[in-house]
C-alpha cells in the first residue's frame, strides 16, 4: 500500500485494492485460452464467441484480505504471427509461460518466449512455467522433471495444469498473483520496477544472465 | 535433460529478432461485426428490471448480477446504474440473429466488473462482453471510444 509505485493501482471507488496485469504466453494450440475458461467441458463446444476471440478478462479474487482485480490478457492469436509486440507486454506484472506436455516443440520454444520477454517486458516481471494438458498422461512427451528443471534454471515456479479437468488452474493464477503482490506491495524496500514504458527502449539488457545456452 | 533438445530447430521457431530499435509494428487484430446486413434484428421490448434490483429511490444496483448460464458473478451491488438505451446485441448460438434491447446496467469503469470477458475489437468501435467463466453468450458491450460498459438486463440473473 505504501509503495505501490507505478504498478498496482489502489482504487476505492470501484471497491478493489489492487490491479494486477497478467499475460499468457506460449505457442499456438497449447491451451492458453482454455486456461481462462472455468467450464471447459461446456465451452469445448465452440461457441461463436470463441471465433470472435477474447482479448482479455477481468477476474476478482481475494488474496490475504485484499480485493485484487486480475486483468488477464490472451495473445488472441498474435503468437501465430511469431512475435509478440512490445505493446502487449506494456504494464505486465506477471507472465504465465505455457507449453503443452504432449508437444515437445512447444516446450522447446519456451526458451524463445523467455528471450522475447527479456527483450520486451520489464526485468522484474514475475514469470511462471505452466505445462498444460497434464490430463493426457498417455500422450505426454515432456515429463514433469524436465519442466521443473527448466523452471529452476530460470529461477521461476512451475506447475502442470489441466484446463480440461480444472487441475491447478486457479492455483497457477493465485500463486503468480501472490508473488506479484509480495514483490510490489508487501516488500517496500525493493526499488520500484522500471516504468513499463521504458521497455520500449532498445537494448536495455543489463540482466541477460539467464541466456546461458547457445 | 540433455541440452540437445533445447537447441533451436531453425525454421520451426518463432522469429522474435526485432532488430536494432526493438520497436516493431503492433499487429492489431480487428474483427468484423457479427451483425451484418443479413442479420435479422428483432426488437425485444423486454420488461425492465424489478424495483428491488435497485436501491430505494435510485437507479443503483442493489443485487448481484450473475451469468444466467453458469452463475458466475458479473457485477457486485452498487457498482452499476440502470440506463435505458437502444443497443443491439447478437444472440449466442445463432449469429445471424440479434436483438435490440432497452435496459442496460451501466459501468463507467471496466474495473467495476467482478468477472467479465472482453472480445477483440469489433470494427474499431466496440468490444462485446461475455461471461468470464463460460463465454456462452454475449451479455453486453464496451465502447472503445468512451470506455463505457453496458450489461443487458435481459441476459443476466439477479441474486
Amino acid at each position: 500500500m505504501s509503495n505501490s509505485g507505478p504498478t498496482t493501482t489502489a482504487n476505492k471507488s470501484a471497491a478493489y485494492d489492487y490491479l494486477i496485469k497478467l499475460l499468457l504466453i506460449g505457442d499456438s494450440g497449447v491451451g492458453k485460452s482454455c486456461l481462462l475458461l472455468r467450464f471447459s467441458e461446456d465451452s469445448f463446444t465452440p461457441s461463436f464467441i470463441t471465433t470472435i476471440g477474447i482479448d482479455f478478462k477481468i477476474r476478482t479474487i481475494e488474496l490475504e484480505g485484499k480485493r485484487i482485480k486480475l486483468q488477464i490478457w490472451d495473445t488472441a492469436g498474435q503468437e501465430r504471427f511469431r512475435t509478440i509486440t512490445t505493446a502487449y507486454y506494456r504494464g505486465a506484472m506477471g507472465i504465465l509461460l505455457v507449453y503443452d506436455v504432449t508437444d515437445e516443440k512447444s516446450f522447446g520454444n519456451i526458451r524463445n518466449w523467455i528471450r522475447n520477454i527479456e527483450q520486451h517486458a520489464t526485468d522484474s516481471v514475475n514469470k511462471m512455467l505452466i505445462g498444460n494438458k497434464c490430463d493426457m498422461a498417455e500422450k505426454k512427451v515432456v515429463d514433469s522433471a524436465r519442466g521443473k528443471s527448466l523452471a529452476d534454471e530460470y529461477g521461476i515456479k512451475f506447475l502442470e495444469t489441466s484446463a480440461k479437468n480444472s487441475i491447478n488452474v486457479d492455483e497457477a493464477f493465485i500463486t503468480l498473483a501472490k508473488d506479484i503482490k509480495k514483490r510490489m506491495i508487501d516488500t517496500p524496500n525493493e526499488p520500484p520496477p522500471t516504468r513499463d514504458t521504458t521497455s520500449i527502449t532498445p537494448n536495455n539488457n543489463k540482466a541477460k544472465s539467464t541466456t546461458c545456452c547457445k | 535433460m540433455s541440452d540437445q533438445q533445447q537447441q533451436p530447430k531453425d525454421n520451426q521457431l518463432p522469429e522474435y529478432t526485432l532488430s536494432g530499435d526493438g520497436v516493431n509494428e503492433p499487429i492489431e487484430i480487428i474483427i468484423k461485426d457479427v451483425i451484418t446486413e443479413k442479420t435479422t434484428i428483432t426488437k425485444k421490448n423486454e420488461a425492465g428490471p424489478h424495483d428491488e434490483t435497485m436501491l430505494p429511490n435510485s437507479k443503483t444496483l442493489s443485487k448481484t448480477i450473475h451469468c444466467r448460464r453458469c452463475n458466475c458473478t458479473v457485477i457486485a451491488p452498487k457498482n452499476s446504474e440502470l440506463v435505458e438505451k437502444d443497443i443491439t446485441l447478437p444472440l449466442s448460438k445463432n449469429s445471424d440473429t440479434a436483438e435490440e434491447l432497452r435496459y442496460f446496467w451501466y459501468l463507467k469503469d471496466m474495473m467495476q466488473f467482478e468477472n467479465v470477458a472482453f472480445t477483440l475489437n469489433v470494427n474499431q468501435t466496440h468490444k462485446y462482453l461475455t461471461c468470464a467463466d463460460c463465454e456462452s453468450e454475449i451479455i453486453g458491450m464496451h465502447s472503445i471510444q468512451t470506455k463505457e460498459n453496458y450489461i443487458a438486463h435481459d441476459r443476466v440473473v439477479y441474486k
